[in-house]
């Protein structure tokens, strides 16, 4: 009897722990790198990547949050850092997303850190997707070789 | 005569950019960075240090770098954040915050505990910001990165909220509020501004009440959202009211709550209804 009662307690202690819920505020990008392949002055290349860049937003805080973007420094030559493609060459757009907030669709160069995509209060518990594109324009006198940056992907309150 | 020398005399004939040598064969794996905490409210007491843990998690297939940077914040027109360098904003808190590690590996399917502690000066007063990033990106080796060109960064900004305990006022104005009558088919619209003009963030909420001159009440609309504002910024907001009204004067009462513990601001206008709406 006693034994009964005393599992009975455990098992009722256990029905009534109290859980506390961990917050989801998480980014994640498909892929860890954008490859424009080789070009040539003068080029333009857009629809880049031809699948394009996903990039998925959870939040579970219910209000609203942003997505945002920014180059860290413009394209620099990886032996002459000096040597830079100007941000206003290089541009991104928003090409599909699976929620129901604002997308910017319309070209955007990389001279400031701007919005992707605002979701509304309460959107992004199950992830949202938000499908990003690119377009390069080299100027017509660049040196040849590789050029480094970072595209930086900021998901916040 | 080296290639680059050869192309500068010919002009620009077959200069050709490798931006990026893909060197890899496999697909690129994914980045994820997720935080517990997207933002930290604290009420400190000058002179004293609250401390605390953001996990920072990975639930990505590949182990992550993330590096720690502060920013400040404030709003725009638009009331957006916009990010500047810690320390530079008059409400600025990042100097205030210390946080370890700077850097560390997160493993794949794995968390990372990051410590902080927050200091509050003995002088401080009312609320001060800062947002802390953790920025997140591959770990494959740095020499295949270089011949990659553009690397893909994850960045997840927690936002810190501190308020002074007993030496926060949070209160507003509204300098600007206008009725504007509905046409045909469109809504009745409530126009207005609202103004911090305490010494702390303030998120408010208006809410539209009509009422008759009998004093019955037709029905609230309220904001689409909430508003974050900083001290001394101005905010437009707008309420529609979608519902019917019988020709009259009606009483259009504005209430602007800016939370617990304040005391919410009330306006109120008059209008008068030459039909039905």
């Amino acid at each position: 009897m006693i034994r009964s009662i005393a599992l009975l307690s455990i098992f009722a202690f256990l029905f009534f722990l109290p859980v506390t819920a961990e917050a989801i505020f998480n980014i994640e990008t498909d892929q860890q790198t954008l490859d424009f392949g080789l070009m040539a002055p003068n080029e333009v290349r857009d629809n880049v990547p031809s699948k394009g860049v996903m990039v998925k937003c959870t939040s579970d805080q219910g209000i609203p949050w942003r997505l945002r973007i920014r180059l860290e420094s413009p394209l620099a030559h990886v032996n002459n850092p000096s040597e830079t493609i100007a941000s206003d060459h290089f541009w991104w757009y928003g090409a599909n997303t699976t929620g129901i907030g604002t997308l910017v669709t319309n070209e955007n160069d990389f001279t400031v850190e701007r919005i992707v995509y605002s979701a509304p209060a309460g959107e992004g518990a199950n992830g949202i997707d938000v499908e990003l594109r690119f377009k390069l324009a080299l100027p017509p006198r660049t040196q040849s070789g590789d050029y480094l940056t970072k595209i930086i992907f900021t998901l916040i309150e | 005569m080296n290639q680059n020398s050869a192309i500068k005399k010919s002009g620009f004939i077959l200069l050709s950019v490798a931006l990026t040598g893909f060197l890899f064969v496999r697909e690129a794996s994914a980045i994820s960075i997720g935080v517990d905490k997207p933002h930290i409210n604290i009420i400190s007491d000058p002179g004293t240090t609250d401390s605390g843990v953001i996990q920072v998690k990975n639930k990505g297939e590949v182990p992550i770098s993330v590096r720690v940077t502060m920013a400040d914040w404030t709003y725009d027109k638009e009331g957006e954040r916009v990010f500047k360098k810690p320390g530079t904003t008059f409400l600025s808190c990042s100097d205030w915050i210390d946080i370890a590690p700077k850097e560390a590996l997160v493993p794949a399917n794995g968390a990372l505990d990051f410590s902080y502690n927050i200091t509050t000066p003995k002088d401080a007063m009312g609320g001060h910001y800062a947002v802390i990033f953790f920025n997140a990106s591959g770990m494959e080796e740095e020499d295949k990165f270089k011949a990659m060109g553009i690397k893909l960064v994850g960045r997840i900004g927690t936002v810190v909220y501190q308020e002074t305990r007993g030496k926060t006022n949070k209160i507003g104005s509204v300098p600007y509020f206008k009725i504007i009558k509905p046409k045909k088919n469109e809504p009745l619209l409530a126009e207005y501004k609202f103004k911090n003009e305490g010494n702390a963030f303030i998120r408010f909420k208006g809410t539209l009440s009509i009422m008759d001159k009998d004093g019955t009440l037709y029905g609230n609309a309220d904001s689409k959202k909430d508003v974050g504002t900083l001290p001394g910024d101005v905010r437009e907001d707008a309420i529609k009211w979608f519902g019917s009204l019988p020709k009259g004067d009606y009483d259009l009462i504005l209430t602007v709550d800016m939370g617990e513990g304040t005391v919410p601001v009330i306006k109120q206008e008059s209008i008068s209804l030459e039909r039905d709406i």
